[in-house]
């Protein structure tokens, strides 16, 4: 009976322990967090360099698909012998992994990121870059377009991004290009000559081959567009300035793209693609993007409307294939309204974390990316190993820029800590390749306006919540505009859809935007 | 009046047996599409209509993933945890369920109210981190162990057996001197196989497929696991290269593609291998006859 009793309270008091610590509470537990420089901080082993010794820095990586995840190869060498720092790196797994370490403190010594640029800019988070190029690195200049995108509200700026350009640097750059990620389409040669060669000048004649192949041979589909790049190429030559969710700007004021006056005629002429049974209904409704390469690489297309690179990219797959046609670029330029508005800031930059063990060590090396040598050491490679400089200009590579795997296991262009998109743009000449005429042809109509750039959406702001639900409506409702019966049809789809924006707030989001948009401008006065 | 009876039961059977035979190939095709997709080459798995069998049969995807001995590092982590995890966490777990099946435990609404509670409600990520840094679990292999030595969910589903286990089992050992920790180790557990297995199945499969506190909780690549490897693959494989790039690789077979379905395959492989031998345990009725009234 005593036993029991006594079996019952120990039952009793071990169970309370057990519950109360299962819970995961930390009820009365006064452990230390682990300072960031033990191994268990998030950040990796943190412990400082001996003088004269490689000083090694952790870097995280904010983007889970990065191919390099390792500081070693030619490169990472090199940029190691010229600037005494390695880094230790570790890639995210997901988006949420930054915010976690944010939120718990435990920050590396180096943040690469893209989608958190905002949030690391922050006095709390990051150095600001002013104040240590200011105490430990005079002499490192950075322009003013780059320090006006990224001057915070607090006057200082964190981070500039790699990938970005002005049109000043890419005028002056003959062979900088510009990235795989541009509109094109590529035509069927051998088709294009039974039908006798007919020339495409302008978006007419285009249209016109299209019918000639509807009529030649019906089984085919004139045109196929991959899911991801339906409007880019004739919102291009319609010169609307934007694309369906952007802004463009007019007379120093900024407007939303659906209310461009050339998004009508836009409209109109992917409506009569339609009707003439040109494209089909269902490439709107395409889940999967490879689908349109079938089409195209299976013979049953005669057009593909992809990126720059369509030809080259299906006259691999063509080969490999055994197929006996090929494709060939259209001109970029089609119209003489064409032009094309880059409002982008770059891709991702580089934090200075207040947990940064070696801030000084680290706006050196950031300096030495930032150098000419630099630049093109981490895009290009090794000088002379992998690439020599040609007089004209630009770099001639002794592999190919386009082989993934030697250029990922030579660590070449990833390590852009900080680089600049006319170096980047450079891997894009390789003058075989039909990508490269289109991409001088696009170069040719591009302006930049970085400032339009600037106006972004805060996270859970009112105008971020009526952009997201105009950009669904939009979403929505061009497919009804492309898939309208007859014309009138579809220009009362889209006056329709110009009410729809109304009613959401487009007045209140477009006034939003012009405030911020003049008070960014100033930033580059 | 019987016949039509019979032929009534045998229609009525067919139907039911040709919806479960549609359920069942729902079910198993998409792993089998994975299987014969991991063993085709990528770039022809691209032009569709792969459904039945490898139309042009490689190794090559396997041969890929496999290149990087972090592979043979990771399976070895993922074994360990799945072992010593499910191990430790069916001990704990079924040591906290006997004590609390007590019917007559002091306190127990107390235990079962807050048990209950942590079950629904969880501090979430932020506080959960910080707690284990406290605890200076991170970057250990500690931290896949500890925090789930102890399910709330299967302590609910062990207690309740507990409490199905005749309380004479208990008293007759009593009576012929055994103590608590002998009537645990030595009666209740041989007669709770069918819950202890489902339970180890459970545990087993979580810790195997568990990649997200690899992730965060942990730098040290020694001590990554297979699942968490799987996800780098798969993150890679999306990675934005150009076209062309992808045009390049792809005419040496494999794409990104064929090499998620390979990953699938070499996850799924081993946690499926290990179910028939616990599908043994699944047996009620094992107390049949335990007690004589």
């Amino acid at each position: 009976m005593n036993k029991s009793r006594s079996f019952k309270i120990v039952a009793a008091a071990l169970s309370m322990a057990v519950v109360l610590s299962a819970c995961g509470g930390n009820g009365g537990n006064t452990a230390q967090p682990a300072p960031s420089g033990s191994p268990d901080a998030a950040a990796g082993g943190n412990a400082p360099a001996k003088p004269g010794q490689v000083k090694e820095l952790s870097l995280f990586i904010d983007a889970s698909w990065y191919p390099v995840t390792e500081w070693k190869g030619p490169v990472a060498d090199m940029i190691t012998e010229k600037t005494g720092v390695k880094l230790k790196v570790t890639v995210a797994t997901d988006d949420k992994q930054l915010p976690l370490m944010i939120a718990s403190g435990d920050l590396p010594d180096l943040v690469f990121t893209s989608s958190n640029v905002d949030r690391l800019s922050d006095s709390k988070l990051s150095y600001s870059w002013n104040e240590l190029i200011e105490k430990y690195a005079p002499d490192f200049k950075i322009d003013k377009t780059r320090i006006a995108i990224h001057t915070m509200d607090d006057g200082n700026f964190y981070t500039v991004r790699n990938s970005f350009a002005t049109q000043e640097e890419m005028k002056n750059s003959k062979y900088s290009l510009g990235s795989d990620g541009n509109p094109g389409i590529a035509v069927r040669e051998d088709i294009l000559k039974e039908l006798g060669n007919p020339p495409i000048k302008t978006l007419d004649d285009f249209v016109k081959v299209l019918g000639m192949v509807k009529e030649k041979y019906p089984e085919m589909v004139p045109l196929i567009m991959d899911k991801d790049w339906i409007e880019q190429y004739f919102l291009a030559q319609f010169g609307t300035e934007t694309l369906l969710d952007g802004w463009y700007e007019q007379d120093g004021k900024v407007e939303y793209a659906i209310r461009q006056p050339k998004m009508l005629d836009f409209f109109k002429f992917m409506n009569s693609l339609y009707r003439n049974g040109y494209i089909l209904a269902e490439n709107f409704a395409l889940a999967n993007d490879q689908i349109d390469d079938q089409y195209a690489t299976g013979g049953k297309a005669f057009a593909h409307s992809h990126t720059v690179s369509t030809a080259d990219t299906d006259n691999i797959k063509i080969k490999s294939n055994q197929g006996n046609f090929s494709f060939k670029m259209l001109p970029s330029v089609l119209s003489k309204d064409a032009k094309v508005v880059s409002s982008g800031l770059g891709f991702s930059g580089t934090f200075i974390t207040k947990k940064n063990k070696d801030p000084e060590a680290s706006i050196k090396f950031m300096q030495y990316l930032a150098s000419d040598e630099g630049k093109k050491l981490t895009m290009f490679g090794v000088e002379g190993v992998h690439w020599t400089w040609n007089e004209e200009g630009h770099p001639d590579f002794k592999y190919n820029p386009s082989d993934a795997d030697f250029v990922n296991s030579n660590g070449i262009k990833w390590w852009y800590l900080y680089n600049d998109g006319v170096t980047e743009g450079m891997l894009s000449y390789v003058p075989e390749l039909q990508k490269t005429q289109a991409l001088m042809d696009l170069k040719s109509i591009r302006i930049y306006k970085p400032e339009i750039g600037l106006i972004q959406t805060q996270p859970d702001s009112q105008e971020k919540t009526i952009k997201t639900k105009i950009d669904e409506m939009v979403k929505n409702e061009k497919v009804k505009i492309y898939l309208a019966e007859s014309e009138e049809a579809a220009v009362a789809a889209y006056e329709n859809m110009l009410k729809n924006a109304e009613n959401i707030g487009l007045q209140k989001l477009t006034d939003w935007a012009n405030t911020t948009y003049q008070k960014k401008k100033e930033l580059f006065k | 009046m019987l016949k039509s009876q019979r032929q009534k039961d045998f229609v009525f059977d067919s139907v039911i047996y040709v919806v479960l035979f549609i359920i069942m190939l729902t079910m198993l095709y998409p792993f089998y599409y994975v299987l014969i997709a991991s063993f085709n080459k990528g770039s022809d798995s691209l032009l569709g209509g792969v459904y039945l069998w490898p139309r042009n049969f490689t190794l090559e995807n396997y041969r890929v993933f496999m290149d990087d001995p972090k592979w043979v590092k990771a399976f070895l982590v993922s074994v360990l945890r799945t072992v010593s995890g499910t191990l430790l966490g069916l001990l704990l777990t079924s040591i906290v369920a006997y004590g609390l099946s007590h019917r007559d435990l002091l306190f127990s609404k107390v235990y079962f109210t807050v048990i209950v509670f942590a079950m629904y409600f969880s501090g979430g990520l932020i506080p959960y981190y910080v707690v284990l840094r406290s605890l200076g679990l991170l970057n250990s292999f500690a931290v896949y162990i500890i925090p789930s030595m102890l399910s709330t969910f299967f302590l609910l589903i062990a207690i309740s057996f507990f409490r199905e286990i005749p309380a004479e089992l208990k008293e007759s050992a009593h009576i012929d001197g055994a103590g608590e920790l002998t009537i645990f180790f030595r009666i209740i557990l041989p007669v709770s196989t069918p819950v202890l297995a489902t339970m180890a199945l459970f545990m087993g499969v979580g810790q195997w497929n568990s990649w997200l506190d690899s992730a965060y909780f942990v730098q040290s690549e020694e001590l990554r696991t297979l699942a968490f490897r799987m996800m780098e693959v798969i993150n890679k494989s999306n990675s934005p290269m150009d076209s062309l790039a992808v045009a390049n690789s792809a005419s040496a077979g494999v794409t990104s593609f064929s090499l998620q379905v390979t990953s699938m395959v070499v996850s799924i492989v081993p946690i499926i291998c290990v179910y028939p031998f616990l599908q043994k345990y699944f047996v009620s009725g094992i107390m049949l006859g335990s007690v004589k009234g």
